[in-house]
């Protein structure tokens, strides 16, 4: 048992060593979509730029390019041409043939939040947002009356069916007989900024009969949440802490700490550590929660937020297995 | 039949009691409290080096875990840990990367524990990679103590019953039940009752104790009775005294008034026996004396009786006799008196009153009667039998 390991152990050691002898400087760069400020997504991954700079004092380059496509793909090509290293591909879940152009550039390391590819000059930081789906499908099975809820989402991708798939998991494991609503507005331009459109599929879910709502839909996601709370039902938001949008009305947020795995990637990265080229973040490692805050305390009874910690527990150690539909593409 | 012990407030039993709550109770409970307070310790001392062994467990090669951010590295130590119901919180932190490598809790907003925290920070080269935390559950030894504590009442509870069994019996069969006995005996004795034996086996100080008291009582007794017969008897001629004569003839009188029988009483003194002392001195005047009342013994009957009341005078009684045969009875007894030599050698003479009872006199009466009869016996010359009835008296 022991020997297997370690000379595992050595050959991934002499393995990182080969790898950071043939590597590039530490000289990372970012590339955002669109802007800043307007995507909370992005505005996440700023921060924990913005920290490891005051922690470290080093300098990350950060770069915005347009919404088109190709206008994105040529920042990249100039920053890998630049000689940055690592050069981070935030949306790697957006961008087609990914494999191709990583390829084009083999001294160059990437980062990629959200998809896994083995590549050898690729490092996947997949966050586990099946598990905080779970938590959340749970809430809003212990919360809704009807014993029906709605997921509601813009494209979909393996990615958005990963939320939906941890979702029900966690509504099933507390109600095995529960009804839930699946939707998606579907590719279009602006479609992640469509908010009459999925406001309308929650309008619709909620005619059938849902009283909670999980909203995947990115910059439109608010929209779900306000359609909800003027019917007096529940949303659930997403990414970041959404429970003050609407008071009262959020059931609760399924958050990503995207900042603190920029950062520890940057760290990574800076430490030269590529031993293996995946890392996963998830409850155990508190960068994946679903939120208790003043805004949902009287949503949440001590008795569902007891079972929620237990769940939780569960999880982290293991007893429950939350299955992520990225592995083959299909949810239980 | 024996009292029942007593109870009261300054009995012995009492005492012994209390003797025994203090003897007893008192160590067996200072022993329990020592003891409880020695598991406690014992169990805190296991608990406490659980919590660090297994922080040291969890310790043991983290620091590559914590440079290289690998969680799974800690996760299945953690898991086993936490299978422990004493573990009830463990975290990872990694400082570098500013974020949990694993943290759980078993802590819930409905189920806080109490909890005692061992942090070990985890450094390489005076740089701080990160820390474990272990949480453990300090109430864990609550129901073990609480079950120690079951299982000492017990123990406990168990050997004062021993004790007690044990001292109980020995108390109440060699104290309390001696001393009860011989507060009975002591309390008869107390009420003059000398007949009632009380005999005691065994050679204990209390068996030794009722047997002088028992021995006490029979000397008692003896030298009771003897003072008895003494206080009723004339020392001379050994016949009832006045004291005896009373006793006696009083219970007579009594059966006598009652069934309406006849009873004679008759006073005799001796003629002129100042004389006699004077002559002749006390010693011969009791000589005399005997004599005389040997004369008379010799010739009554033996339903009747005699006693000597007085210096020279005599009560003879006769129960069944009417005044008539008395008057004849008496009349042969003076004769014969006065036909023998005394011991100063000279005869005698004796005068005689006499009475009796048809069922309805009181001894005194009685008695004054005779007395009368003999007082008219001496004025009409001596050596003569008089008798007066109550009739002839009114």
């Amino acid at each position: 048992m022991k020997n297997p390991r370690l000379f595992i152990s050595v050959f991934l050691i002499l393995a990182c060593f080969a790898w950071t002898a043939q590597a590039r400087e530490f000289n990372p760069a970012v590339i955002y979509q669109g802007n800043i400020e307007k995507n909370s997504f992005n505005v996440s991954i700023h921060r924990g730029v913005e920290r490891f700079r005051k922690k470290t004092g080093l300098d990350c380059t950060e770069t915005v390019a347009g919404l088109d496509m190709d206008d994105y793909f040529s920042s990249l090509r100039s920053a890998a041409e630049k000689g940055h290293s690592p050069v981070f591909l935030l949306y790697g879940n957006h961008i087609p043939k990914l494999v191709d152009f990583v390829r084009q550039y083999p001294a160059t390391r990437f980062i990629v939040l959200d998809t896994m590819l083995d590549e050898p000059n690729m490092f996947s930081f997949v966050m586990a947002e099946h598990e905080g789906s779970f938590l959340a499908g749970a809430l809003a099975a212990l919360a809704s009356t009807s014993k029906q809820v709605g997921f509601v989402s813009v494209v979909d991708t393996p990615f958005q069916r990963r939320f939906l798939c941890g979702y029900s998991q966690g509504a099933h494991y507390i109600n095995p007989d529960i009804k839930i609503f699946e939707g998606f507005t579907g590719d279009y331009p602006g479609a992640w900024f469509d908010g009459k459109a999925v406001a309308a599929l929650a309008s619709d879910m909620m005619d059938k009969g849902a009283d909670v709502i999980y909203q995947a839909a990115g910059g439109a996601g608010p929209a779900v949440l306000e359609a909800v709370a003027a019917r007096g039902k529940l949303g659930i938001g997403v990414d970041i802490n959404q429970n003050g949008l609407y008071p009262g009305s959020v059931l609760t947020s399924m958050i990503k700490r995207t900042d603190k795995a920029v950062f520890a990637a940057l760290m990574l990265a800076k430490r030269g550590i590529w031993r293996d080229n995946y890392k996963r973040l998830g409850l155990a490692q508190d960068a994946i929660d679903i939120v208790f805050d003043r805004h949902n305390q009287s949503l949440v009874t001590p008795v569902m937020r007891d079972r929620i910690e237990k769940i939780r527990k569960d999880i982290v150690l293991g007893v429950i297995q939350v299955h992520n539909y990225n592995e083959n593409i299909k949810c239980p | 039949m024996p009292r029942k012990i007593s109870l009261k407030i300054h009995s012995i039993a009492f005492y012994f009691i209390w003797v025994l709550m203090a003897g007893l109770l008192v160590p067996m409970a200072a022993g329990m409290i020592i003891t409880m307070g020695q598991q406690k310790a014992r169990l805190q001392k296991e608990l406490d080096e659980f919590h660090r062994e297994s922080l040291a467990t969890l310790t043991k090669n983290i620091e590559d875990t914590l440079v290289s951010f690998l969680p799974e590295g800690v996760k299945n130590t953690s898991g086993i840990l936490l299978k422990d119901e004493r573990i009830v919180a463990i975290e990872v932190y990694s400082d570098i990367y500013d974020l949990y490598l694993f943290r759980v809790s078993k802590e819930t907003s409905v189920r806080p524990f109490n909890i005692i925290s061992l942090t070990q920070t985890v450094s390489s080269d005076n740089e701080i990679l990160g820390h474990v935390r272990i949480d453990v559950d300090r109430d864990w030894i609550r129901p073990m103590i609480q079950k120690e504590f079951i299982h000492n009442i017990i123990l406990f509870a168990t050997m004062f019953a021993g004790g007690l069994a044990l001292i109980l019996p020995a108390i109440y069969h060699k104290i309390l039940k001696p001393l009860n006995l011989l507060m009975d005996q002591a309390e008869i004795l107390s009420k003059g009752r000398l007949d009632a034996a009380c005999s005691w086996e065994g050679k204990d100080e209390f068996s030794m104790l009722g047997g002088t008291l028992d021995d006490m009582r029979r000397r008692l007794r003896q030298n009771f009775e003897l003072m008895e017969e003494q206080a009723v008897t004339d020392e001379l001629t050994g016949l009832p005294n006045r004291r005896g004569f009373t006793m006696k003839v009083e219970t007579l009188l009594c059966l006598c008034t009652r069934y309406g029988h006849d009873i004679s009483l008759a006073m005799l003194d001796l003629d002129h026996f100042k004389c006699v002392n004077d002559t002749y001195g006390h010693g011969i005047g009791d000589e005399v004396l005997k004599a005389f009342s040997g004369t008379i013994l010799e010739r009554i009957r033996k339903s009747d009786f005699l006693a000597r009341i007085g210096g020279e005078e005599f009560v003879l009684v006769m129960p069944e006799t009417d005044l008539k045969t008395a008057e004849n009875i008496l009349n042969t007894l003076r004769k014969q008196v006065s036909r023998r030599d005394y011991p100063h050698g000279k005869t005698l003479t004796v005068s005689v009153g006499v009475t009796a009872s048809y069922g309805s006199q009181e001894l005194n009466q009685l008695m004054a009667l005779a007395d009368k009869a003999l007082y008219q016996a001496k004025n009409q010359g001596r050596n003569r039998v008089i008798a007066l009835s109550k009739a002839q008296k009114e």
